[in-house]
């Protein structure tokens, strides 16, 4: 399995191509970024986007959110600098970790901001956790398309016509490039966020394998990206933040500490000095692991990675980083198997279907002895709940 | 003088290839045992914004019942996408590939409607072009030979393939989407020894399917001289977009659209 | 944006309006020759051959009313056999007398004696700019969606992109208020999309 020469993304990382030096296409994203952007020029375009905006509806904009490093930091600029008043929408994937209820309160109680939060049905989430794994090998379909669809509605009911993301794509994929500022829009959630699957598609896909739990086309709304026509209408602008600054995790890590008290958290099988990505998520260490059993790699090797491009790692550090992280089983990966009434076994015949060659996927005795020693201090809350009382009880 | 200045030859294409069942995309292991591959319009805007090179829909219905084509769901696909679209299946006279392209088919795909009747084809391609019409071929493998297939009935027929490809192009055919029919679903990899035979016989672009399981396979097929693959099952059963596929291949040094 | 699609029969009205309206146009189309004449922005489709094209156009009056449309300036763009039209002479099936704005015959494309170059000319294809600049094709996209048999030669400087499936042949002019290309932008995907957003912004 080949890796990039600069970083360390090996080539089965999704949309990496690698240029005639073995330099992935992300390290020369990030370069170009660097060096041949005017933030002058771009900052301007977004003055213009925002000034069509401000003072005239009830909310200047929709800052969608999850209480991550990225959205805070994006909605401490959207008040702190842009000064504009904007509609915090949250949607609630059914996994937030206990730090980040404290994390929001101190984010919103300081900057001031209106919230509005959205908890889907957890038996329709369920059964599309299942149906994703089972289709893509990916489980976090209702969360992706929750994510970016969902705002959108909200929009399109209050009247909003931005709504502004943090980081673009083109940061850590090649779906986009940094020459262009992408638009958050349908051609973007087809390409990037849904896994080629929309909700009407779901709708016939589902079958009886979790639950009985009839799931129809009114359920899967949250999920479904909102026709065109309608925000067209509205003359919807759907931007990323860090299309218009340059985007730098640290710093901006380092500034939501000091001016919000934002605190970082402990990661399922990512090094400690890495407390700021991901924290929101508990099943964040079972969704690295299905990354490693298909493509060979883990989180550590894309924040090492990340690193390296920032000049704050040189390669060999981040080789002898990976090989001590990457690729354990996660305690989370058990209630995981209890939400879905599968067996370890189970699981592994499932992802097995969707292993990127040339990467083999080790089977489950190899599981058995590469489990995570460490179990992240906060894991016996995470909720067990899986709504059928045969289970819970 | 050609001989001097570099050929441009046009990219290689990667083709979903849908097959359309009850309103609904269906795929399956060769023709029977049909899983639910999604709604027709949405999947098409997925593959679309993925950049499909074109898209390849196959009412399987309308062909093996004898039913008119679901120029409904073609319709809705239509407006969803904007790349090329080829619609098959039931299209068994002038009128209704009249209705095809009217519900915005760019191009008709003709299988064993041409079996039944060749002169279809010269007649589609008098009214709208060669380029419009693309004739589909189902073959098996059967005592060491290939052998044309009819879906409709489970049999080979009569005619030999290489008799039947030429007659295809010289009535008028603009291409031809030859398909391996036992490989279908089974992810064996593309059958090029079936592509090269017809590929010798004719000069017109053809689309090679059946049997692509991975990636590999699709670049393995390009690499011996199959440059437009129709992809089934790996689209609906993993997690291989089309951006990726392409970035695969072009990483294989394969000349593929940026 | 406003833009008249001029429908003459030609089949494909539906997927040029559909990739207008993505562009953030507002397609009417129509096959009235009034209603072509004091058309703000015009776009001419076309499948199929050349020579029934033609003939349609001047059945329904529109050659006057696309002529007419041109004096006056209104930016225009013609896609594939719309482009054909626009020539002198066209050799398909017979030969028949086009609109006659640009110098130039339409014949089969020749392949020469490489195999590989195939007719029809099916697929996406790399295109090469030309020396002349301009406004409607972008420098960043390269690859488009051609699908035809015939194409324009003998064009007489105004070309602005050439396409090289076997010998390179011109694949898009560009000249006053005329914009026009053998490939299909409405096809096209993305390339093809931002191609039409230059098209509604041009001003001529």
């Amino acid at each position: 399995m080949k890796s990039c020469s600069k970083c360390v993304m090996p080539e089965t990382a999704e949309t990496l191509g690698f240029d005639n030096h073995g330099v992935c296409s992300v390290c020369r994203q990030v370069e170009f970024k660097q060096s041949s952007i005017d933030w002058v020029e771009r900052r301007k375009e977004l003055d213009t986007i925002v000034s069509a905006v401000k003072d005239i509806h009830n909310y200047d904009c929709i800052v969608p959110f999850s209480g991550g490093k990225d959205s805070t930091f994006t909605l401490w600029y959207i008040v702190r600098e842009l000064k504009l008043k904007p509609l915090v929408v949250r949607f609630d994937h059914g996994f937030m970790r206990p730090i980040i209820a404290e994390n929001n309160l101190r984010t919103f109680r300081t900057l001031g901001v209106d919230v509005h939060t959205f908890t889907p049905n957890w038996q329709v989430v369920r059964k599309l956790m299942f149906e994703a794994l089972r289709r893509r090998g990916d489980f976090c379909w209702h969360c992706h398309t929750g994510i970016f669809a969902y705002p959108m509605w909200v929009a399109i009911e209050k009247q909003i016509p931005l709504v502004i993301w943090g980081e673009p794509s083109s940061e850590y994929s090649s779906f986009y490039g940094y020459d262009e500022t992408e638009e958050v829009d349908e051609r973007r959630f087809n390409t990037v966020v849904n896994l080629g699957i929309n909700a009407e598609d779901m709708e016939g896909m589902l079958d009886d394998t979790v639950s009985t739990y009839k799931v129809t086309v009114r359920d899967l709304k949250p999920y479904t990206y909102p026709p065109y026509a309608e925000l067209r209408r509205l003359k919807l602008r759907s931007i990323c933040l860090g299309s218009y600054i340059p985007w730098d995790v640290k710093a901006q890590v380092e500034l939501i500490k000091n001016e919000l008290g934002w605190q970082g958290e402990e990661v399922e099988g990512v090094p400690p000095q890495y407390d700021f990505e991901k924290i929101e998520c508990f099943m964040q260490g079972v969704r690295d692991y299905i990354k490693f059993l298909k493509r060979g790699f883990g989180r550590t090797t894309h924040l090492a990675s990340i690193d390296i491009r920032n000049g704050r790692l040189t390669r060999a550090e981040a080789e002898e980083l990976v090989a001590q992280y990457d690729g354990k089983r996660p305690g989370s990966l058990d209630i995981f198997l209890r939400y879905l009434g599968l067996t370890e076994a189970e699981f592994m015949t499932i992802v097995s279907d969707h292993v990127v060659p040339p990467y083999e996927m080790p089977d489950l005795k190899w599981a058995q002895t590469h489990k995570m020693n460490q179990r992240p201090h906060d894991f016996e809350k995470w909720s067990r709940i899986v709504g059928d009382p045969n289970v819970d009880r | 003088m050609h001989g001097n200045r570099e050929l441009r030859l046009p990219a290689n294409r990667i083709i979903p290839s849908l097959l359309l069942r009850r309103g609904r995309l269906a795929k399956g292991v060769r023709f029977a045992d049909y899983r639910d591959a999604g709604a027709p319009a949405t999947i098409c805007r997925a593959h679309s914004a993925q950049g499909a090179d074109e898209i390849l829909l196959l009412d399987i219905e309308a062909s093996h019942d004898g039913r008119e084509s679901d120029f409904g769901a073609l319709e809705k696909v239509a407006a969803e996408i904007q790349v090329p679209l080829t619609f098959g299946g039931g299209m068994t006279n002038l009128d209704r590939i009249h209705r095809a392209i009217e519900a915005g088919a760019d191009k008709v795909c003709l299988t064993t409607a041409a079996l039944d009747r060749p002169d279809l084809i010269e007649e589609a391609a008098q009214v709208y072009g060669a380029q419009a019409v693309m004739v589909g071929i189902d073959v098996v493998r059967r005592d060491g030979d290939y052998k044309l297939y009819d879906h409709r009935t489970g049999w080979t027929v009569s005619k030999q393939l290489d008799d039947w490809v030429g007659e295809a192009v010289s009535r008028g055919a603009g291409e031809i989407r030859l398909c391996a029919v036992d490989r279908e679903g089974t992810r064996q990899g593309l059958d090029t020894t079936l592509h090269d035979r017809v590929r010798a016989r004719v000069n017109v672009p053809i689309i090679l399917e059946g049997g692509v399981g991975d990636l590999d396979h699709v670049a393995a097929a390009m690499k011996a001289g199959a440059d437009s693959i129709g992809l089934g099952t790996l689209l609906v059963f993993s997690d291989n977009n089309l951006v990726k596929v392409r970035r695969f291949l072009a990483n294989e040094g394969l000349k593929v659209r940026s | 944006m406003k833009v008249t699609v001029v429908d003459y029969g030609a089949g494909n009205i539906g997927s040029v309006a559909n990739a207008l309206w993505r562009a953030g146009g507002e397609p009417v189309v129509t096959s009235d020759p009034d209603r072509v004449r004091s058309a703000e922005r015009i776009v001419l489709p076309g499948v199929g051959a050349a020579g029934a094209a033609i003939k349609a156009i001047r059945a329904g009056g529109l050659d006057q009313a696309l002529d007419s449309a041109r004096k006056a300036g209104r930016p225009f763009m013609g896609i594939c056999v719309g482009m054909q039209v626009l020539a002198d002479e066209l050799l398909e099936f017979g030969n028949h007398r086009g609109l006659g704005w640009v110098r130039g015959i339409v014949a089969a494309i020749d392949p020469g004696e490489n195999k590989s170059v195939r007719v029809p000319h099916i697929g996406w294809s790399e295109i090469d700019l030309g020396a002349k600049r301009s406004s409607v094709l972008g420098s960043r996209d390269r690859y488009f969606y051609f699908c035809h048999s015939f194409r324009l030669v003998r064009d007489e400087g105004i070309a602005v992109a050439t396409v090289a499936h076997g010998e390179p042949y011109t694949c898009a002019i560009e000249f006053d208020n005329v914009f026009a290309c053998q490939f299909h932008p409405e096809k096209s995907q993305i390339a093809g999309q931002r191609l039409i957003e230059r098209f509604l912004a041009w001003k001529p």
